[in-house]
């Protein structure tokens, strides 16, 4: 009698349902890792990427109405350049009073960056040197 | 008596082949598999928990963050020159050094020693890592005219991990370098070439607008 005893129906559909919720547990936890890995590794690379072509686009000369285009860690992207606002540091004349005299020029550009789809705005400010007349 | 064997034969026999109707059965199943599906929807919200693991690559983010603001805070510290025979004008130079595998420099934003206003920093390729050191420059028997590595082993940070091979080159002026010394570059482009045969340039602009200062501070000089 001993030998030919098995286990019962309610033993077998207990176990079953622990290795069920074992497997499932196991399964939805190794999903969502992979999911999170990714989106954080996608995220991580956007995030290094853009920042790097900002800084890329901030040492480059910058010059009203300038589009450019190109790829960098595998991302896309295009930027373009306008100039907000133009001004001339003041200095008076002392020949003729009103006048300005000041011989540095200061640039506001905006730049618009698209990288994959993501617009990101960001401002730059310029000097440049100018000749004036100067009284000796 | 032989009747009487068979029909205890019968009735054991009976007892042995009981078993659960098919309708029990599936009512059962039934009813298990609802648990089951109640017990796998619960643990799919719950299981959530994933989001706030510490994963390792999210502390390379903060540190490789870190990384950025100091180079950003990039301090134009200016060292005593060595055998100055030139003169007080030719006696100081920028503290900036840097080569292919690693470069030198002063921060105004530590990474490690948090409470120093400026440390000299120095960030290197070695052992398949790029790391970041810091050392205090207002301490202790440091000479801060002219602060140097004078540690064996100074405290050190990982800002990449996996690293296959590295260059490291500086933009002056437009022009790519691959050593500077004694002069702050306009930005630092290092190219990362990892393990996993993957690729990735990143550029560290100087932020300092030292450059746009000196054009003001020429005017300004020559008013006076």
């Amino acid at each position: 009698m001993k030998k030919n005893s098995g286990f019962t129906l309610i033993e077998v559909l207990l176990s079953l349902i622990i290795l069920t919720v074992a497997i499932v547990t196991i399964n939805i936890a190794f999903k969502q890792f992979t999911t999170y890995k990714i989106k954080f590794d996608k995220y991580k690379k956007i995030y290094r990427t853009t920042l790097s072509i900002k800084d890329m686009i901030e040492t480059k000369e910058l010059v009203d109405g300038l589009k450019e285009y190109g790829e960098l860690n595998g991302l896309h992207y295009q930027y373009s350049v306008k100039l907000v606002n133009k001004n001339r540091n003041f200095e008076e004349g002392e020949a003729s009073i009103g006048s300005n005299i000041g011989d540095f020029e200061i640039y506001l550009f905006k730049i618009t960056l698209l990288v994959e789809g993501r617009k990101y705005e960001f401002y730059e400010t310029r000097y440049k040197k100018i000749k004036t007349f100067k009284p000796m | 008596m032989s009747f009487m064997k068979q029909d205890i034969k019968k009735s054991k026999h009976s007892n042995l082949c009981k078993g659960f109707t098919l309708l029990e059965l599936l009512v059962a199943i039934t009813i298990f598999s609802i648990a089951i599906a109640m017990v796998s929807y619960s643990f799919k919200y719950s299981l959530n928990i994933v989001k706030y693991v510490n994963f390792s690559y999210a502390k390379d983010l903060r540190n490789f963050s870190k990384f950025r603001d100091s180079i950003d805070s990039l301090y134009f510290f200016m060292k005593q020159k060595e055998n100055n025979i030139l003169g007080p004008w030719d006696a100081f130079k920028f503290l900036f050094e840097g080569n292919e595998k690693q470069f030198t420099y002063v921060s105004a934003k530590p990474v490690i020693f948090k409470k120093r206003d400026i440390v000299l920093v120095r960030v290197k390729f070695d052992d398949n890592k790029l790391i970041l050191q810091e050392y205090p420059i207002y301490d202790k028997n440091v000479d801060y005219k002219n602060p140097t590595f004078d540690w064996v082993n100074p405290p050190s940070v990982v800002i990449l991990d996996g690293i296959k091979d590295i260059k490291i080159t500086y933009i002056k002026d437009g022009v790519e370098k691959f050593s500077l010394k004694n002069n702050i570059p306009d930005a630092i482009k290092i190219t990362v070439r990892y393990k996993n045969r993957k690729e990735e340039t990143l550029f560290f602009k100087i932020k300092s607008n030292a450059y746009y200062k000196s054009i003001i501070g020429e005017n300004v000089y020559e008013r006076i």
